[in-house]
């Protein structure tokens, strides 16, 4: 086993990989820009090197500079996380010439499925149903066109190197083609640093479910069973779960022995996702692999009790999976939720700001993964996400109820969040009767944020009035009692009342 | 004992007024009037002041408190509400003073970010539901949308520009 891990990552993924190393043992290494220098990620870490300016290009993107501090501080490992360099080649590439260990899969398996076009190419070869389109770039408008109209509209235009749902654009019709396409490869410029893009049929009304795999260098391939991450906007995911409900076991265990036989096709070693589009009758279509951890891989550790990140990490040093396909099953069911930093009635726009209030709730069968703290910013450098929340529970609805408990704890103030708009899709019949497909969000129209009741909402705004009063008082010495009534009287009324 | 003190406040809560008035006395009993409704309120407040415990009766409400200057975000366990809360005395020397902003045909930047595409000039016209610039912040393209169907006025950003949070960007007058 390493003794020391360097993690290329911030925010609540970098906090996580960071307390699983403490587990193993193993000393570990933040890194940060100018804008994280107290960040929690840092402050969990054994030590610390400042590798940039806030912008993610020149910090948490620069190669470089982050093996240099690899080497500086004796990190004989680094783990990406996920997004920023995790996905990255050349930097896999940059790791083993330093003579240091990229905790992931192998540099050809990073470019081959990194990239789309080759993705689909490989997958088709081994055997695995893929969406049909292009297996090239689309380079112009016209090339697109004759394209589009040969597997017919509407189509969706991706990114060659993307994921997350950025540089993504469904076209419905011919007219709308050309304008989406110079947004799609301004987007994929933007956030991948290349262009080009590619054409897929859309299939109606999919579902959204991935396989986890794990796979040693010693030849030992498993499945960790689905996820299912149909709740999206925007194609970006809001709500995971595991097991994905309604989904025959027939296809459940398809889906998983076609991703190990794709897995092991391609020599993969690591932790991996496929992703698969389903379509109303179960057929299954590959999406994408990603060769990294998921966002949503908690749900998968709360149903197999398995340390994804920790087996990575044990993978990488050279030892084998301690168990085999047989030994594992799903127990229970988990589902999680993304907490963005997102205005739900301003059409979901980013809402940086300094979390004025941060209180994650606890209990029975909650996990919160989060990587911020009461009085951090929320900045507008990086991604939105400042938590995800998971609840486990032995069925279902009992998952549901138990979110929406830990939910209605969450207290978050400052900035915008999405917490009351996670619990109304919860409540809808689709989710909750588990009936839905990636159209879920947009079928369910128009969201309003819930209004108290008039008597709530007067004893709402009476407390925002204490609170405006109390500090026009101040300062008022804290009694050293701390319950009883007249601390009221000393909150409200310092000095002499009676004057 | 009676020694009470007297609270005027204004609040604004989704675009509404409503005045406020709070008698705050020695016990933790607070008489309160809010627009039309009257209450009597059993309030403990936590040790920050920025967390409260009220009750009417047998029924409790754990409330919380987030608070930027006159700007307020008060939750509760379903339902979180943004108001601004004023003294009243200051809010009438405010609406004295013509406080008023003058938001309709000004189109501002919601949140901090870089101009990737502004897509009108002055002179052109343009529906309310049109986008008029794309602004990117924390990855994401934003679409601002015009927000009044007129002619546009003014433009005062360009591609590449960095805007803060309110910025203004163009200015449409009615048509």
């Amino acid at each position: 086993m390493f003794t020391k891990v360097l993690v290329a990552n911030r925010g609540e993924i970098a906090c996580r990989i960071i307390r699983t190393l403490r587990e193993l043992g193993v000393a570990s290494v933040a890194i940060h820009s100018e804008a994280d220098t107290l960040a929690l990620h840092v402050r969990l870490a054994d030590e610390a090197v400042c590798v940039g300016p806030a912008e993610s290009a020149k910090s948490y993107l620069n190669a470089d500079v982050i093996i240099a501090a690899a080497k500086e501080t004796g990190a004989q490992a680094i783990h990406p996380g996920y997004g920023f360099l995790s996905e990255n080649a050349d930097f896999a590439i940059a790791c083993r010439e330093a003579g240091i260990v990229f905790i992931g899969p192998s540099e050809t398996a990073i470019r081959t499925m990194g990239n789309k076009t080759d993705a689909r190419a490989t997958m088709i070869e081994a055997g695995v149903p893929v969406v049909p389109g292009t297996t090239e770039a689309v380079q112009s408008g016209s090339e697109l066109l004759s394209k589009a109209r040969e597997i017919g509209f509407p189509v969706l235009l991706k990114a060659a190197s993307g994921g997350g749902g950025k540089g993504m654009r469904q076209v419905a019709e011919e007219s709308e083609l050309e304008r989406s396409l110079e947004a799609a490869q301004r987007e994929a410029q933007s956030a991948f640093g290349d262009p080009n893009v590619y054409i897929e049929k859309v299939i109606l009304s999919p579902r959204h479910i991935e396989i986890q795999i794990l796979a040693d260098a010693f030849g030992n391939t498993v499945h960790l069973f689905e996820r299912e991450c149909s709740v999206q906007r925007r194609h970006q995911k809001v709500i995971e779960e595991s097991p994905a409900c309604n989904l025959s076991n027939t296809t459940r265990n398809a889906m998983g022995d076609i991703a190990v036989k794709a897995a092991q096709s391609i020599g993969y070693v690591g932790a991996g996702t496929f992703e698969f589009l389903v379509d109303s009758e179960e057929n299954f279509y590959f999406l994408e692999m990603n060769t990294r951890l998921q966002v949503e891989h908690p749900v998968t550790e709360l149903v197999t009790g398995v340390d994804l990140c920790a087996l990575q990490i044990r993978i990488a040093a050279g030892e084998a999976l301690p168990f085999k396909q047989e030994d594992l099953e799903q127990s229970g069911y988990a589902i999680e939720c993304r907490i963005y930093a997102e205005d739900p009635s301003l059409n979901f726009s980013p809402s940086p700001g300094k979390l004025r209030r941060y209180r994650p709730p606890v209990g029975a069968g909650i996990r919160v993964d989060d990587g911020v703290r009461e009085g951090d910013e929320i900045s507008l450098y990086y991604d939105p996400m400042i938590a995800k929340l998971c609840a486990w529970a032995d069925n279902r609805p009992a998952a549901i109820a138990r979110l929406d408990r830990a939910l209605g704890e969450y207290a978050i103030a400052g900035i915008a969040h999405n917490v009351e708009f996670l619990r109304w899709v919860m409540k809808s019949d689709a989710f909750s009767e588990g009936r839905y497909s990636t159209d879920l969000l947009q079928d369910l129209g128009a969201y309003q944020a819930p209004v108290p009741p008039e008597e709530d909402r007067d004893l709402m705004l009476l407390a925002g009035v204490l609170t405006h009063i109390q500090s026009a008082l101040k300062p008022a010495a804290e009694g050293t009692s701390s319950t009883e009534p007249s601390r009221w009287r000393q909150a409200f009324l310092p000095g002499d009342s009676s004057q | 004992m009676s020694a009470t003190t007297t609270y005027r406040f204004v609040a604004i809560v989704d675009g509404k007024e409503l005045p406020i008035q709070v008698e705050v006395g020695a016990g933790s009993q607070v008489r309160y009037r809010i627009g039309p409704n009257e209450g009597v309120a059993d309030v403990h407040p936590a040790q920050d002041g920025t967390a409260y415990l009220m009750s009417r009766g047998n029924k409790q409400l754990a409330l919380r408190v987030a608070r930027t200057g006159d700007n307020f975000d008060i939750m509760a366990r379903d339902y979180q509400l943004g108001c601004r809360l004023v003294p009243e005395s200051r809010y009438l020397m405010d609406q004295l003073r013509g406080g008023g902003s003058g938001g309709e045909g000004i189109v501002r930047a919601h949140m901090p970010g870089r101009i990737i595409a502004v897509s009108v000039a002055p002179g052109d016209t343009v529906t309310a539901d049109q986008g008029v610039v794309v602004l990117e912040a924390m990855k994401m393209e934003n679409e601002i949308k015009a927000g009044l169907t007129g002619v546009v006025k003014s433009v005062h950003v360009e591609t590449g520009d960095a805007v803060e949070s309110g910025a203004l960007l163009l200015e449409i007058s009615d048509a």
